[in-house]
């Protein structure tokens, strides 16, 4: 009972910290300007990041700005770092909590369960069967032989995508799995993970996956084809995290355009004819709801076969 | 690298129209492609720190509470397989013994039958022999009485002819020529 | 997590897994030639041989990363072999 509370205090603290500190800080939550004169381009703001968040209000129009304090930035080396919180951090820091609230609970509910000798029933039963799913059919057996390593670490890119996605679905939401700094930093941390996992499993064999050199071929050939492919098999490298990273991005940012713009397309027709957007909105809006869930399943499948392919790359 | 990196993500994002008009205004608000190193360094620590967290409060816990299922379920699939061999096992010795116990009637009866059998046989060959033995002696004994008998009689007879003649005759016969001539005469009657 | 379930190898899961690794396979292709590319302009531009080099290099990124592609190919379907000979022994 006591972490049931803690986890509320700390979602509400997500919440409700975020206005209060801003006011202590000098900026404050208020509600948005109304008067906008002609068309106002609501897409960008709402796909891309900022320094204000949006909070539930119970008047009209049912929501306030507030505006995120501007931290003075650190200065590591000649590298400016702004550490300010912006709405997708926020969204980052709320997805965290929550996921991770959300899976203690989880664990306490088997840890009761254990105790009492049943597995649990319902949600945390389907957490469960989620986990072990990704964990054997998709983690085991592309990572490879003694893979129990690199388990927590997709099974967090799992459940951490996942969370973001469906952050960005719910009303005052925001996806920051749709900002490419995010999806590129995520993709980062499985390169590392993979070439890291390449470096163990193969030692100074790691060096055949950055550099060609065939024993087979003629000797004037092997200096030549070197030169030629060993930037190729870097290039090869490299493209597979930033296709992760642009494959999760895009897909993330184009369903919420399409979402925006036929819920633009309502209030354009504004008559009877504002049914066919909204009907489409919906369908749309389903479809993002599997595609969140088909993005943090090919992202963590895909690095899972990253980390198998290298490997496995000395045979 | 870098020239053509961004060269593809400036085609990737080219195709979303919300770029296209943000460009125009991208001097003051963020463009979608902008690289934000406070928002990948939070990135990172959040999800470090999430990473952290799950580990050791949520997959480390479940995981386990799974195996321990698994383990459970697996100790008593390995205990009923256990005991049912034990069953079968005690089964088939009670099969055997009972078995065991009935060959051993069995023969006993048999030994028993057999022994009668033999007793029987014994008893009735002996009874026989006595039988025939009896009969034997009997036989022998009238026999022998009967041989007495007739050789008496034709003593009696030779003596009774012997005096009746010889009171015939008037003289008395020589007792040993005239008894041999009788004697001949009986047997050849006692030819006929 | 000290004493793990054995894991259930799927077979469907780990194909999807194989074909799911290509994905990526275009981006390398358009990195190589362009990569290639722009190094035949700057060597053009040195010599002043355009557009000889960049034509060069444009075949030469092209045929690179179509043969890193049947390489990566033709090791993954030896894996696959392999793993079908560990399977079925």
């Amino acid at each position: 009972m006591t972490l049931r509370s803690l986890v509320a205090t700390l979602a509400l603290l997500v919440f409700a910290a975020a206005p209060a500190h801003a006011a202590g800080a000098g900026s404050a939550c208020h509600l948005p300007e109304a008067g906008h004169e002609g068309k106002v381009d609501i897409i960008t703001p709402h796909i891309t990041n900022g320094d204000h968040i949006e909070i539930p209000y119970w008047k009209f129009p049912f929501f306030l700005e507030c505006t995120l304090p501007k931290w003075a930035p650190l200065h590591v080396g000649s590298l400016e770092l702004d550490l300010s919180p912006t709405k997708h951090v926020v969204m980052l820091w709320l997805g965290a909590v929550l996921l991770l609230g959300g899976m203690v609970l989880v664990g306490r509910a088997h840890a009761r369960a254990m105790a009492r000798g049943a597995a649990p029933r319902g949600g945390p039963n389907a957490i469960e069967a989620m986990i072990l799913y990704i964990r054997n059919e998709v983690i085991l057996p592309n990572v490879g032989h003694h893979g129990e390593g690199f388990v927590p670490y997709l099974l967090t890119a799992f459940f951490f995508i996942l969370t973001l996605n469906l952050l960005g679905l719910v009303p005052f939401g925001s996806t920051a799995t749709g900002n490419i700094s995010v999806t590129a930093t995520l993709a980062l941390l499985t390169f590392l993970t993979v070439e890291v996992a390449g470096l163990r499993a193969n030692g100074v064999g790691y060096l055949n996956t950055m550099f060609y050199w065939n024993n087979e071929l003629p000797v004037v050939m092997r200096p030549l084809m070197f030169l030629i492919m060993s930037p190729v098999e870097m290039i090869g490298k490299l493209t597979k995290p930033f296709a992760l990273a642009i494959r999760l991005f895009a897909n993330m940012t184009a369903g919420h355009i399409v979402v925006l713009a036929l819920m633009g397309l309502i209030f354009e027709f504004a008559g009877p004819a504002s049914a066919a957007p909204l009907l489409m909105s919906v369908v749309i809006m389903v479809l993002e709801l599997f595609v969140a869930f088909l993005q943090a399943f090919i992202f963590t499948l895909l690095s899972s076969v990253f980390i198998g392919q290298i490997r496995e790359a000395h045979h | 690298m870098r020239a053509p990196l961004s060269a593809l993500a400036l085609l990737a994002a080219a195709a979303s129209p919300a770029l296209a008009s943000s460009e125009a205004e991208a001097a003051a608000k963020p463009g979608l492609l902008d690289p934000h190193l406070g928002l990948m360094t939070w990135t990172i620590i959040v999800f470090v720190l999430l990473m952290l967290g799950l580990k050791n409060f949520a997959f480390g816990p479940i995981l386990e509470a799974v195996a321990g299922r698994e383990r459970a379920i697996t100790d008593a699939m390995a205990a009923a397989e256990r005991d049912r061999a034990e069953a079968a096992k005690l089964i088939a010795e009670q099969k055997a013994a009972i078995e065991a116990a009935r060959g051993e009637a069995q023969r006993y009866i048999a030994e028993g039958r057999a022994t009668a059998e033999q007793m029987r046989n014994e008893l009735l060959e002996q009874a026989r022999k006595q039988q025939a033995e009896l009969i034997d002696n009997a036989q022998k004994s009238i026999e022998a009485e009967k041989a007495k008998a007739i050789a008496d009689l034709r003593r009696e007879a030779v003596d009774l002819a012997l005096a009746g003649a010889g009171k015939l005759i008037g003289q008395k016969l020589d007792a040993a020529a005239d008894r041999q001539m009788v004697e001949q005469y009986l047997a050849s009657l006692g030819g006929k | 997590m000290s004493n793990p379930p054995p894991p259930t190898p799927d077979a469907d899961s780990a194909s999807f897994g194989a074909a799911a690794k290509y994905a990526g396979l275009g981006f390398q292709l358009v990195a190589s030639i362009l990569l290639f590319l722009y190094l035949g302009r700057w060597v053009d531009r040195r010599i002043g041989t355009e557009p000889l080099f960049l034509l060069l290099g444009v075949f030469t990124g092209l045929a690179a990363a179509i043969y890193s592609m049947y390489r990566s190919l033709m090791a993954d379907q030896r894996r696959e072999a392999e793993r079908r000979g560990e399977g079925t022994r």
